[in-house]
Order: structure tokens, then C-alpha cells, then sequence
């Protein structure tokens, strides 16, 4: 590809630098380039927010950006959630309130939740729902979805 | 991936960011915080030959300006949410920032500049911007203007912007003396478009007494209108004004947009009711 | 050897222990949980094969239209393209694709769909040309660059249009637009109904949804160096689609291999027919390398469902005793697509009249085909047609004589004592207790003091409603003559360690199904769960199934598992017996131990017999055989497919049931509807994981809501969809509803091994009948009758309107 440019970022705390077209949205550079296939493409219209991430301490739907936009950014996808290997307390607290039925929208709705939980650690219901509004289940209900999430903050406490 | 082959450039300043665009014109597209464009151009909306990224110019951050506040066009929605002064002298502005639909995700991505330029109707920026009297700032390599947003909003995605040109900031006046905010979104569902939107900002003597009012509606027409809010002008806000804005607000919905979730003429049946709730939501 | 060494030692190996009781009723967490919460679950999208390209395929523009001509030399010449294909060449390359369930089985009309169109389209969005390129990007391009001359024709895209006199015939060879139209009678309705005391007559409409589950559909084909061909896709049912690819591709089945892998939801979407699939094995051979198309949410939401129209009389007694329905159902199938949707207008009428003992039934659906999207099935499949609008003549009814809507409900249900209960369209419902199901409704609800607030409220002048419904779901279904099973199989091996691998027939796209395998198993072998792996959706390693839909995972596959486990358990015991001198009845497998009942030290590792089995075999006469593997199918009974004396068969083994009450109160100004709480009692008979059945009942109840509530796929005028992205088609989200309030009710089922019913679809119908009795309810002082779905805010403000109220809008 003869305009394609380079890219350098950080994913999951480690340097990387990668050649992409710069047609590439950001969730196809950490999929297919990154080799990060955990983040997943649901609508590629931003409405699904399968596709979150975390970057620079923010959590974006990574199909409403240009791979080329993230340039020098601190990048988190949920390969990079684990703690030491071992799982996080909210991805614990998923597995055990069932948080997920599918697993399509998981890696989205961990990505609000600890946005949410960065924010404010004891949510209410009320606030638990609010905080994963960007992002579809169709499976759940939600109703585990939201369990999970407040457990994880009740075992934070 | 997108389809159409475009160079990409993230210019370093506004001037470069200019120059990019009138060297290219219509063969170019601004991307800023990506979350309207970037997904028209996935799907082959938008085939631009040329992407300016706005991300590295320097656009973003709310200023203080003349008691009142200027907005740059990369301010985030959650930024804007965030932001103590908008609060107290754009109450309105953050309650719209902080509802946009698509969770925080799209609030921490999206920016209330890049709304403004797609005039999208059932967006939540133009009523919100038209109803705080915003006027938004134009720059071109060889010109720069400042178009009132009621004039900058002239029809259904059609704002008064010249290829070559860019958002570079929004700026909203001082508020009136008591001022008061109320903004009031009716959607469908969570997931839905805003079908229509108020905004209401109105100035409250120490009894009570509303000394000026402005009141605009976005959704209904194919672009903001401000509700004639004369009669309600020495009065509380209360039923009696309710009552009048609810028909104020009706008789101008005349030209009413129509989408695939709603009507024009449902849009006229709320009409009211969204410009009641805002103003009732400022008392 | 992990195995040799516990045999030395002689200890036990459980990390873990089996919950008390067992694990069958245990809440256990999912299997193989961590994979998915670190993103290590490999979905279609994540298979990357060396040398793969990629399909895209071009769409009608056009809802009817001839094809005169195609010409796709300039997309050929594309940068990137390495082959085109279009509807004149497709013949040449794969015969027509086989019907999922074909309407002419039931006598119907049928078609030859082949996965482009050949000389007419009759949707938008029918394929007409495929590109297969290097990258997904180059091969859109290309598309672009693809001229297609179209004769464009009046597209027909109402029922009633279609069946209008003189009405133009959209499939070349029919006399008519219906696909068949199905009658079940019973008794003499008119009579009936003029003998009834009162007679309702009314409409319903249900509206166009979708299911759309958040993975969209995606499949790859590759033709192996030995002319065989490996298929993979996110689908529901890898056997069945390799007997039909088999047929399209005149390629033997045992020469094909389909690969289901993690699959992010199927609800019915991912049960196959659909042209890609055909396409990419087509393509995939004319490019001589690995061919992948993946689904753009854009084409998820052409496939739709459900759009129906009842039209109906209800007659009952002073005492609210129901006496008869007559109903006719037209729904609008749009193009007759090989999908298995079309058949969900079929269950929509057999389905009458439900839980409830209505002596004359007149009930028949029309199927007919239009110019809209083809349907495939949607969570539920078809039963929601049924539910909806038998709960709404209840409270029809209930309004109709001033009565309570639970007391028309309570005398009109089926009793306890008289399952199984053969209905009038010659079903046996299994088991229940429907009364039952109710009084814990109204108890969870605290349905008499919901009534006086709501009372206190409509003074105020607030609009809070109360839904009731019933539903009826059906499951597991075994449809003679079609790739739909009523039973399916499982292997359950265990190695010389001790492990145990169970292959199932059933697939899990989401539903948790591996989990209850892994837990029936481990307790009937006696292992710890950890020691159990679970493979599914591999046309290769698995024993011949079904896979997903009908509820039947647990039903047919988990009961299978059942039987193949108990065949290792009997050599394992037989086998520790002679290890421990007992006899085969004394020894207890549990906790991975083989141990004499009532003397916990005589004991020894499961695997330990496990590796003598294997290796002592010859060496200890009398040792049970190797290998420790089994495979079983399991049919369940009730089934009956020979005809009664009306033609009639039996297809469903199981009915599950619930009761559902949802409050909400409505915006008399907007028409929104905000729902305050939803509550519900389910019956599924044995539960084998009540965090699961939960998790499937919240699930199945919130999508019913979103389709009650504001989903719907709309056209314009010219048939083109509307509803193209999430932001049209609006799904529920989390702040859209309340969490759900669950009580169960165990009666399990008399016709199956564990008394499993099968859960995942009730819900569905529930939601929408509930949230549609609800508003009803809610605005019944304006004088509003609720007559179609969704209850969106503009279908609401039109009832009010037609009621002849403003609902205080000034």
C-alpha cells in the first residue's frame, strides 16, 4: 500500500508500532494488526459499543475512530484487563452473577462498568443502568448485567 | 475498513487545517470527534479523497469570553458536562451533554462543534444552541465570520457552511441577569434519535417574576425555532405560562421534519409539551 | 502420568467438590467463562485462515424488479478483485437452496432461491453479484463498479395488497401471492358464537421486527487440497446446513465439514437458508482459496418477522367463560425465502387457544408473499403471534364485562388435575399448573394494592397500567419431513486420566446450554466439573444433531447426555467394583472418587479406574471394556406423527409456561410508556441451572418488551427498509427497563428423562403481550383500545387520538 502510514501507540502497556492503511478504523488495527481479537465489531455504527476500549483513560466505541487518530494514545482492550493473570474483580464478579450470556457485548459492557466504577465506586442501580446505555445486549436483560457491576463494587469496598 | 482511498493528515494548527481544505475543497472531509463522519464513511456515505483530522489543532477547551463562554469546536460532550462554568452560565448545554445518546462512550468522543456542522435535525445540538443564542465562529484560509446559530441551522443537514470552511469555536453570551436553564429531550426509547428538543432560558427577578425569556425548540421543524415567549414576560413560571408556551411553541411548528421514527405531525403534537417541560424545567 | 501418579498414591484428585445435592439444580457459573471475560472465545470474525480473501455481495436496489442484464467487467478489473459472479452464472455452479422447512411439505407453494437472483429480484436487498478480493474494503469498491440494468416493477408489500383480486403475482409460476394457508377448526364457530352471550369482534396488528442478535451473521468456505470442503459460519445448526449444502453443491456430505464456533447469539437469525452461505462455497471454489463474508448490520436488518394481522371474534358467557374464536391471521412473509421464518406464521394460529379450554376454535393463517424481506425465525418462533393476541381477547373480555382480568383468566385456564390436555389443533400440553403460576403472580405483584394505586393515581390524573398475561411456549418440536429434530444426541468419552470430553449434537450460540451438559454429566459420572470438557458445532467430531432452536437443548441433548453418561458410570462402577470387591450396585461416583456406599475408606480415583480400564484390561479378567465412551441419542416422548382421525399431529414434547405482570405508566402527553416493574413466574419443569433459566427468562422477557415496545423494520413506499441501523431499529437498552422479578414453579414434565421443558423462548410473547395489555390498561379511562405493536410514543398518541382524547395536550 503505497500511502500507508505508520501507526505507534500503546496497547495494553506495551509499545507497539504497526503499518496501516489509513483507511483502517481503530477496531480493525486491534483486531487484525494488533492480533487483539477479544474487541468485537457489532454494527459499525457506533451504536452497539461492542467495540469499546480504553484510550488514554477514556473508554471511545473504537469503530467511530480512524486507527490513524490514535497515534502516540494508551490504548486498553479487554485482553489487557486481567490483573497479574488473574481475573479483575468486575470480570470476576461477571463470571459469577452471569454477566454475560453470549459474551458479544462483553467486552463493551466491562469497559463501561469500569468506567462507571472509576467514577463513582457505590452506584446505584439508577447509575448502573444510565453507565451502560451506549452499549446492546441482547441477550441478558441486563438484569445480570447489572448485578455484576454492583457486585464488583460491593467487593471493592 | 473504508473503501475509498483517502490521505490522511492530522495538521498541527488551525492555519495548516485551512490551508489542507482550501487546497482540496470538496474532496475533503474534517474529522472531528469522528462519531457522525467516520461511520458515513464506512458505509460509503462520505468518499472523501482527503481526511483532515482535527485532533492535533488546538480547538478544544471552553474560554471564558466576555462574561459569557466560548466553546471550542473539539470540546467533548463530556467535557462540556463536566465543566463548573458551563454549568452555571450554560445550564442548559451541560444537561444536553450529559443525555446525548450512545453512552459515555460517545460522550467522551463526540463534540458538540462537529453536531453543529452536520445540522443533523434530530440531533440535540442545534435546538440547544439556538435556545442559548450561541453564535458559532467560521474560519477559511481567507475569511472568518460569525453566524448567529439560528442562522447557521437552514435546513434539514444543510448548515451555512462553505467547503473549505471550519467550526472553530461556539460562542454563547452572558447570561441574562437570574438566568435560569431548562432542557428537556423526548425520545423514543434510549436507543432512539431525539425526536424533539427544548431549551428554555429565562431570567427570574427576586419575586419570582420572568424578566426575559428565550425558548427554542430543535426536532420539530427541520431546524431550531425560537417560541415567541413575549406573554410570559412579568409572570411566574407556572401553569399559566406553561399553557402559553404549549401553543407558542405549536403554532410555529410549520414546517415539521419526518423521519423513520416519527411523523412531522407527531413532531407537531409534542412540540408543545417538549417547550412547556423545559421551561418548567428552569423554574 | 497424572493418572499413574493418584493411582500410586491412591488420593483423591478433586480440587473442587460437587455442590451439595449434586450439580443438576446447582447455580453454576458458566463454562469456560474466562475465556470470554479475557477475549479469548474465538467468534466467526477471529477465524483467519492463511490466504483468505473476501466476499461482498451487491444488493437489489430494487424491492421487484427484472434483471435484464449484468455487467461486472469493470468490478473484475478492480484493484484487488480476484473474481465476480453473477445471478446468470450462478446455476452453473450450485442447484437451489434447500428449504429449512419447505411450505410444500404442508402442501404449500415453493420456490427455487438461489443465493443470487437469477432473472428477478423480489426484495431489496436480494443478491445479485458477489466479488471475492483481497480485502473486504477492495471488494465493496468493486461492487460500486457493477452495472445492473433493472426492469423495475410495482413492488407489493402489504398482505392485503397482495391478496387483492387481480392483484400482480410477484413469483413467476404462482396463481396467487399466498404460500398456504393453514385452517385449524374445531366445532361449528358461527353457531357458537351466536349462541354466546357476547361477541367481541376486533383487529390486531404486530408490526415488522427482527431478532438481531449482537454478533451479525458471517460464513467462509475453503476447499481442502482433497476436494473436500471445511465451512464455517455463525450458525445454529452445523448438520442440518451440511445436508443442504450438500444438495445445493452436489457434494457428498461426508466430504464436507461445517464449523459452528463461538457463536454471539443466534435467536433464530443464524438458523440457516440464507444465499451467503451457498455463495461463499461457490466462491470459495471459483477463487481457489478460503473465501470470507461477514455480515454488515446493514444486511442483518433485511431479515425480519412476525408481521401479522389477526382479525378476530371472541364470544363468551355473562360468567366470562369463553365459547369460541374465530380468526383469521394474514401474515406477510415478504419474499419466500429457503430460511426456516416463514413457518413462524404456521405456529402463530396452531397455537390457539393456548392454556385456555375454548370449545370451538375457528382459527387459520394466510402466509403470504410480498415485496419486503424474507423472514427468518425469531426468538419465539411464531408463538408470540398466538400469545399476543389470545391475551388481549382476555382482556377484551374481562373489560367488556367489568370483571377482573385475573378471575376471566383463572376460569378459563386449563386445571391442574387435567394434563395432559389435548387442545383443539391436536396438541397435548404435558403438565402445569397455570392456577398456581397466577396466584404467585398476584402475590409477587401485590396485585390488590397495584389496583389501588393505581386508582389513587388516575385521580391525580396519572396513567399507571397493570399487564396480566399468560404464555404458552411450546418446545423442542420435531416437524416430519424437515431438518426439524425432536431428539439429538451426545457422546460422553472419558480418558485414561479421568477427564471427560461430552460432543453434543446441540450448539450453544449463547444460551449456556455447554454448562448444564457439563453439570447432567458430571453428576451421573461423578466428576468434578472441572474435569469435563464441552464441544459443540463441529460436523466432524460431534455425534449427528440438530443444534439450537425450539428450546430443545436440554430437552433432547441434555437427556442424551444423561444416557451416554450413565453408560461410562456403569463401566466405571463396574470397574471399581472389581478394584474394591463390591458389588456394581455399592459403589457411588462422586467427587471423582469411586467409593463403596456407606464405607468413604474404601475408596479409588475415578481416573484411576478410568486408567485401568485402559492399560490393566487384559490383565484383570472381567474389567468392564474399553473404550469409556458413549453415544446415545434421546428421544422424548408425546411426540405423535401419525395423523388422528383430523389430520392432526403432535410435534412438541414439552410445554413450558409463564405468567407475566408488568406496570407501567404512560405519558399521556408523549405516549411514552415507562415500565415501573416486570414480574413473572416460570415453569420449565426440572431446572438444571436456575442462573441460567434466569438469565434466559430475563433476556427473552426484555426482547419482548423492545419488540412490544418500540422495534420495528419499516419500509417506504418503494419497499426500501428504513430501519437500517440501530438507531431505527431500537432495542432496549439497560435504562429502558426495570430489573426483572422471577419466581419459579417446578412441575416437571411427565414425556421427558430429567422432567426438563426447555426455556429461552418464553418471554418473547410475554413481553408483548404484557406490555400491550399494560397500556391498554394504563389509558382504558381515555377510552383507548390498544389494536397494534409496537406501543411506540406515536402508536400510542393515535390510539389516544382515535379514542377521542388529547390526553391533556392542549
Amino acid at each position: 500500500m503505497t500511502n500507508s502510514i505508520r501507526l505507534n501507540l500503546t496497547v495494553n502497556g506495551e509499545a507497539r508500532s504497526v503499518e496501516i492503511d489509513p483507511r483502517r478504523l481503530l477496531v480493525e488495527v486491534i483486531r487484525e494488526e494488533l492480533e487483539l481479537p477479544g474487541t468485537h465489531i457489532g454494527c459499525l455504527t457506533g451504536d452497539c459499543g461492542a467495540c469499546t476500549v480504553e484510550r488514554d483513560g477514556q473508554i471511545i466505541k473504537s469503530c467511530l475512530a480512524l486507527a490513524a487518530s490514535a497515534e502516540g494514545s494508551e490504548i486498553t482492550t479487554i485482553e489487557g484487563l486481567a490483573e497479574n493473570g488473574e481475573l479483575s474483580t468486575l470480570q470476576q464478579a461477571f463470571w459469577d452473577e452471569y454477566g454475560f450470556q453470549c459474551g458479544y457485548c462483553l467486552p463493551g459492557m466491562l469497559f463501561s462498568a469500569k468506567d462507571l466504577l472509576a467514577q463513582n465506586a457505590s452506584p446505584s442501580e439508577d447509575e448502573i443502568r444510565h453507565a451502560i446505555n451506549g452499549n446492546l445486549c441482547r441477550c441478558t436483560g441486563y438484569d445480570t448485567i447489572v448485578k455484576s457491576i454492583a457486585e464488583a463494587a460491593a467487593r471493592t469496598a | 475498513m473504508i473503501k475509498r482511498r483517502f490521505a490522511y493528515q492530522a495538521p498541527s494548527t488551525l492555519d495548516e487545517v485551512l490551508a489542507a481544505l482550501a487546497e482540496h475543497g470538496a474532496d475533503a472531509e474534517v474529522v472531528g470527534g469522528g462519531t457522525w463522519v467516520v461511520p458515513e464513511m464506512t458505509h460509503g456515505a462520505r468518499m472523501p479523497a482527503h481526511v483532515v483530522d482535527l485532533r492535533n489543532a488546538g480547538l478544544a477547551g471552553v474560554t471564558e469570553s466576555n462574561g459569557g463562554l466560548s466553546i471550542g469546536a473539539m470540546t467533548t460532550y463530556a467535557e462540556l458536562a463536566n465543566d463548573s462554568r458551563v454549568v452555571e452560565r450554560a445550564g442548559s448545554l451541560g444537561t444536553m451533554a450529559a443525555g446525548i445518546t450512545g453512552g459515555a462512550q460517545v460522550r467522551y468522543q463526540g463534540t458538540v462543534g462537529g453536531s453543529a456542522c452536520y445540522a443533523t435535525p434530530s440531533s440535540d445540538a442545534p435546538g440547544a444552541l439556538v435556545g442559548l443564542d450561541a453564535t458559532m465562529n467560521l474560519r477559511s484560509a481567507s475569511n472568518s465570520r460569525a453566524v448567529a446559530a439560528s442562522d447557521f441551522f437552514k435546513g434539514a443537514f444543510e448548515a451555512d457552511l462553505a467547503d473549505g470552511e471550519v467550526l472553530e469555536s461556539i460562542t454563547l453570551p452572558a447570561p441574562m441577569a437570574g438566568a435560569r436553564f431548562g432542557h428537556y429531550k423526548l425520545k423514543l426509547v434510549e436507543s432512539s434519535w431525539p425526536i424533539a428538543t427544548a431549551t428554555c432560558v429565562v431570567g427570574v427577578d427576586g419575586e419570582g417574576k420572568i424578566t426575559a425569556a428565550r425558548l427554542a425548540v430543535g426536532g420539530v421543524n427541520t431546524k431550531p425555532y425560537v417560541v415567541d415567549t413575549s406573554s410570559i414576560v412579568g409572570g411566574p413560571i407556572d401553569g399559566g405560562a406553561a399553557a402559553a408556551v404549549v401553543e407558542a411553541a405549536r403554532s410555529s411548528a410549520t414546517d415539521p421534519y419526518s423521519d423513520v421514527l416519527a411523523s412531522g405531525e407527531y413532531r407537531q403534537q409534542v412540540s408543545g409539551v417538549v417547550a412547556k417541560r423545559a421551561l418548567l424545567a428552569a423554574a | 502420568m497424572l493418572a499413574s501418579t493418584e493411582l500410586q498414591e491412591g488420593r483423591a484428585i478433586a480440587a473442587t467438590e460437587a455442590p451439595a445435592g449434586g450439580y443438576v439444580g446447582a447455580r453454576e457459573t458458566k463454562h469456560n467463562g474466562d475465556l470470554f471475560l479475557t477475549g479469548r472465545a474465538a467468534y466467526f470474525n477471529d477465524i483467519v485462515l492463511p490466504k483468505m480473501s473476501h466476499a461482498a455481495v451487491l444488493r437489489s436496489p430494487h424491492a421487484h424488479a427484472r434483471i435484464k442484464s449484468i455487467d461486472a467487467s469493470a468490478a473484475e478489473a478492480s484493484a484487488g478483485v480476484l473474481a465476480t459472479l453473477t445471478g446468470a452464472q450462478i446455476k452453473e455452479h450450485t442447484g437451489p437452496i434447500p428449504f429449512f422447512i419447505d411450505p410444500a411439505v404442508f402442501g404449500g407453494k415453493t420456490r427455487d432461491n438461489f443465493p443470487l437472483a437469477v432473472d428477478k429480484v423480489l426484495m431489496t436487498g436480494q443478491p445479485v453479484a458477489a466479488v471475492v478480493a483481497e480485502t473486504a474494503a477492495d471488494a465493496e469498491a468493486a461492487l460500486d463498479l457493477i452495472k445492473v440494468d433493472y426492469d423495475v416493477l410495482e413492488p407489493i408489500l402489504e398482505a392485503d395488497d397482495a391478496l387483492k383480486d387481480g392483484a400482480p403475482i410477484i413469483n413467476d409460476g404462482w396463481d396467487d401471492n399466498v404460500v398456504i394457508t393453514l385452517p385449524f377448526v374445531e366445532g361449528d364457530a358461527e353457531a357458537a358464537l351466536a349462541e354466546a352471550d357476547h361477541v367481541i369482534e376486533d383487529t390486531f396488528e404486530m408490526h415488522r421486527l427482527s431478532t438481531q442478535p449482537i454478533e451479525p451473521r458471517g460464513n467462509m468456505a475453503v476447499w481442502e487440497k482433497d476436494g473436500s470442503l471445511t465451512f464455517y459460519g455463525s450458525i445454529q445448526n452445523p448438520h442440518p446446513l451440511r445436508l443442504h449444502l450438500s444438495q445445493a453443491l452436489g457434494v457428498s456430505e461426508s466430504a464436507i465439514r461445517v464449523i459452528a464456533p463461538f457463536v454471539g447469539g443466534g435467536l433464530g437469525l443464524k438458523m440457516h437458508g440464507h444465499p451467503e452461505e451457498a455463495l461463499v462455497c461457490v466462491l470459495a471454489k471459483i477463487v481457489g482459496r478460503p473465501v470470507k463474508w461477514l455480515e454488515d448490520r446493514r444486511e442483518t436488518l433485511l431479515i425480519g418477522g412476525i408481521e401479522q394481522t389477526h382479525r378476530f371474534k371472541v364470544g363468551f358467557n355473562n360468567d366470562g367463560q369463553i365459547v369460541a374464536i374465530h380468526n383469521r391471521i394474514v401474515a406477510n412473509v415478504g419474499m419466500l425465502g429457503s430460511a426456516p421464518g416463514w413457518g413462524m406464521a404456521f405456529l402463530s394460529a396452531l397455537g390457539f387457544p393456548s392454556g385456555y379450554k375454548v370449545p370451538v376454535t375457528d382459527v387459520s393463517v394466510q402466509v403470504v408473499s410480498t415485496n419486503k424481506g424474507i423472514w427468518n425465525a425469531t426468538r419465539g418462533y411464531g408463538k408470540q403471534g398466538t400469545n399476543v393476541v389470545i391475551e388481549r381477547m382476555v382482556d377484551l373480555v374481562a373489560r367488556h364485562l367489568g370483571m377482573d382480568r385475573i378471575e376471566v383468566r383463572r376460569k378459563n385456564m386449563i386445571e391442574k388435575d387435567e394434563f395432559p390436555y389435548a387442545t383443539n389443533s391436536g396438541l397435548n400440553i404435558d403438565s402445569g399448573d397455570y392456577h398456581a403460576a397466577l396466584d404467585k403472580l398476584e402475590e409477587l405483584l401485590d396485585y390488590e394494592g397495584l389496583k389501588r394505586e393505581q386508582a389513587k393515581l388516575r385521580e391525580e390524573g396519572r396513567y399507571l397500567g397493570i399487564g396480566i398475561t399468560f404464555e404458552l411456549t411450546p418446545e423442542s418440536a420435531d416437524i416430519p419431513g424437515t431438518i426439524v429434530g425432536g431428539f439429538d444426541s451426545a457422546q460422553v468419552k472419558m480418558d485414561p486420566s479421568g477427564n471427560v470430553t461430552i460432543l453434543s449434537g446441540v450448539t450453544t450460540p449463547g444460551s449456556g446450554n455447554d454448562t448444564g451438559l457439563a453439570q447432567i454429566v458430571a453428576d451421573e459420572v461423578g466428576v468434578t466439573i472441572d474435569r469435563i470438557s464441552v464441544i459443540q458445532g463441529d460436523t466432524d467430531t460431534c455425534p449427528y444433531g440438530f443444534g439450537n432452536y425450539s428450546g430443545r437443548s436440554i430437552v433432547s441433548g441434555g437427556n442424551s447426555a444423561v444416557l451416554a453418561a450413565r453408560d461410562i458410570g456403569e463401566k466405571i462402577r463396574g470397574g471399581a467394583a472389581l478394584l474394591l470387591e463390591a458389588g456394581d450396585e455399592d459403589i457411588e461416583l462422586i467427587d471423582n472418587l469411586a467409593r463403596v456406599a456407606g464405607a468413604p475408606d474404601r475408596a479409588i480415583p475415578i481416573a484411576a479406574v478410568a486408567e485401568t480400564i485402559y492399560t490393566l484390561n487384559f490383565a484383570i479378567p472381567g474389567i468392564p471394556e474399553p473404550p469409556l465412551e458413549s453415544t446415545r441419542v434421546y428421544k422424548p416422548d408425546n411426540i405423535r406423527h401419525t395423523p388422528d382421525e383430523k389430520g392432526r399431529i403432535q410435534p412438541y414434547p414439552t410445554y413450558s409456561y409463564a405468567m407475566h405482570g408488568v406496570v407501567v405508566e404512560v405519558d399521556p402527553e408523549t405516549g411514552a410508556v415507562d415500565i415501573k416493574r416486570i414480574g413473572i413466574v416460570h415453569d420449565c419443569g426440572t431446572m438444571i441451572n436456575p442462573l441460567f433459566i434466569e438469565g434466559q427468562m430475563a433476556g427473552a422477557m426484555v426482547m419482548g418488551l423492545g419488540n412490544g415496545m418500540s422495534e420495528e423494520l419499516k419500509y417506504d413506499e418503494k419497499g426500501t427498509p428504513l430501519s437500517t441501523r440501530f438507531k431505527a431499529y431500537l432495542m432496549p437498552r439497560a435504562g429502558d427497563v426495570p430489573a426483572v422479578e422471577l419466581v419459579h414453579q417446578i412441575t416437571p414434565s411427565p414425556f421427558t428423562l430429567l422432567g426438563t421443558k426447555g426455556a429461552g423462548e418464553a418471554g418473547v410473547g410475554g413481553g408483548m403481550s404484557v406490555i400491550a395489555n399494560a397500556v391498554d390498561d394504563a389509558l382504558a379511562p381515555l377510552g383507548v383500545t390498544i389494536r397494534e405493536l409496537p406501543v411506540s410514543p406515536p402508536n400510542v398518541l393515535k390510539a389516544i387520538d382515535e379514542a377521542g382524547s388529547n390526553g391533556g395536550r392542549g
